[in-house]
């Protein structure tokens, strides 16, 4: 049970058995609210009075000026005043009923963005990016983080904040066995400001383990920039290398077992031997999954002839001998070494340079190599 | 806006009457004491009530208790990452009824209850006693019985959970 949790189920002990019962403050209210339109005395009232007039007078000749305009446009010019306020709660009210104007309000808050008063740009910005922002998220999003628009317009950096939310929800919930409240798609939302607004080292790396655990691929375009700082791919190399490793590890598995079920390993050649593995009936893998192809490249996006699928046999599995090679990336992304798989599910990173690898290739075939 | 702000609405009366209770269970949420959250209520509505246009919605309700709260505490500020987890709890809580189900849900699980687990929750709820004095009550040591409560907590999140999902 988390602190929450306790605290909300404590309310509820003491109100249910504690009889600590909400109290009624309708008279109260109701007596101070008439308290408040009363004047108090003469001067009061005159001053109640002259107001008056004055206010009679000036909304005439607003009236004049503004009986053509929208009343959308007047009431968030109004609201927008309410931003200049110097009381907080003014404020926070015309935040809040900007907010539930939705696009209504966005030709003035375009018009306040470029305000003298920095606040109420500040605050115009703020809110015409949550209008993008509103439009984007998806409506499991907004069910998970209710008004999480709020914190996502305020910089890039939330959005890595909210990602890794995201991610700990789907694993509690798998955890204890229950269906996740956000998927993939959800994710996929949040991934590219996320890596975008990871400023440490640290909040990189986390960023971009989401991108390859997930598969985010709205997100390469930006895990791509990150790749050519040299400083982090240098940290992140060991990371893909054993990534890399583990995906040729549960391919070879995964083909393993299909030849158990089926009493045969799949017949095609080079990559398309582990594509096959996606190609069942039913599949073993889904066409997107994450072991198909090397994690580098996929954080770093194909280039022509680089695609990040893998080396496969060139001929038929079922006769090589143990030593021999099955499976082999070969990305440059991963510096001088390549990663190789052997039959009896050895797996190793060696010198792309030493004989071993070359030995390897020649049993192997390479992805679109005809 | 001062002539705005002096005109109450014709139907503050249900107004009130229809959200009080969810506005006050919500400052005690947040952390005020019983009379604190009464008056943090009364001053809420009234706020809610002379200002311009008022939205009328339990959110901005909650918005406006919210703010009342914070600049009442020596640090005012909450992260938005606080206010949002507490809204988010809030909001599994109250549901559509301001919790209302919860409460009713609760008390039936707490009915349901028996021999120490119910004599624990009555002690500490409806006696107010301490742990200390709890432990004499039930011949326990102190940690016992925040064992024991935990556990029957446990129990009755989950009681409420099932009949709810029922």
């Amino acid at each position: 049970m988390t602190d929450l949790e306790e605290r909300v189920l404590d309310l509820a002990l003491d109100e249910v058995v504690g009889g600590r019962k909400p109290p009624d403050v309708t008279e109260r209210v109701l007596a101070a609210l008439s308290r408040r339109r009363a004047p108090q005395g003469s001067n009061d009232r005159w001053r109640v009075l002259i107001m008056s007039a004055a206010a009679l007078l000036f909304s005439g000749v607003l009236f004049v000026v503004v009986q053509q305009e929208d009343p959308n446009t007047t009431k968030a010019r109004k609201l927008i005043d309410n931003l200049r306020s110097a009381e907080e709660i003014d404020r926070s009210y015309g935040v809040f009923e900007l907010k539930n104007m939705g696009r209504a309000a966005q030709a003035e808050l375009q018009k306040a963005s470029s305000d003298k008063n920095p606040e109420v740009a500040t605050q115009a910005k703020q809110l015409l990016r949550r209008l993008d922002i509103v439009d984007q998220l998806t409506p499991k999003l907004k069910r998970a983080f209710p008004e999480v628009e709020d914190r996502l317009c305020v910089s890039d950096e939330t959005w890595l904040v909210v990602l890794r939310q995201s991610v700990e929800m789907i694993k509690l919930s798998e955890a204890r066995g229950q269906k996740p409240p956000l998927g993939r798609e959800d994710l996929e939302i949040l991934a590219a400001p996320a890596v975008r607004g990871a400023v440490t080292e640290l909040q990189k790396q986390e960023a971009v383990g989401y991108v390859l655990q997930y598969q985010l691929r709205s997100a390469t375009p930006e895990t791509a920039k990150l790749l050519k700082d040299e400083a982090l791919m240098k940290s992140l190399a060991p990371i893909l290398r054993t990534t890399c490793m583990n995906n040729l590890r549960e391919l070879w598995q995964h083909a393993r077992d299909y030849a158990k079920s089926s009493g045969q390993m799949p017949k095609e050649r080079g990559a398309d031997f582990w594509q096959a593995l996606a190609k069942t009936e039913p599949p073993i893998l889904p066409s997107n999954s994450e072991f198909l192809i090397c994690p580098a490249r996929f954080l770093a996006g194909p280039v022509e002839g680089r695609t990040g699928q893998y080396w496969g046999p060139k001929g038929d599995v079922e006769k090589y001998e143990y030593g021999d090679a099955v499976g082999l990336c070969d990305d440059p992304l991963h510096g001088s070494y390549a990663i190789l798989i052997t039959k009896a599910a050895d797996i190793m990173a060696w010198s792309r340079k030493a004989p071993l690898i070359d030995d390897a290739k020649a049993k192997l075939k390479a992805p679109g190599e005809k | 806006m001062l002539a705005e702000r002096l005109t109450a609405p014709m139907d503050a009366r249900p107004f009130i009457q229809v959200h009080q209770a969810e506005i006050w269970r919500y400052l005690r949420f947040l952390g005020c004491d019983a009379t604190q959250a009464e008056d943090f209520t009364q001053e809420t509505f009234l706020i809610a009530l002379t200002g311009a246009e008022s939205p009328r919605t339990s959110a901005y309700l909650r918005t406006v208790a919210r703010n009342l709260f914070y600049k009442s505490r020596r640090h005012p500020l909450a992260s938005l990452e606080d206010v949002e987890e507490d809204e988010r709890a809030w909001a599994d809580f109250s549901r559509d009824d301001g919790g209302a189900s919860q409460l009713e849900a609760l008390r039936g699980c707490v009915e349901s209850l028996e021999g120490r687990a119910k004599q624990a929750i009555l002690l500490r709820f409806e006696s107010r006693l301490s742990h200390a004095k709890m432990a004499n009550s039930l011949d326990l040591g102190e940690e016992g019985v925040k064992t024991l409560l935990r556990r029957v907590k446990e129990r009755l999140r989950d009681c409420v959970q099932r009949k709810l999902e029922t």
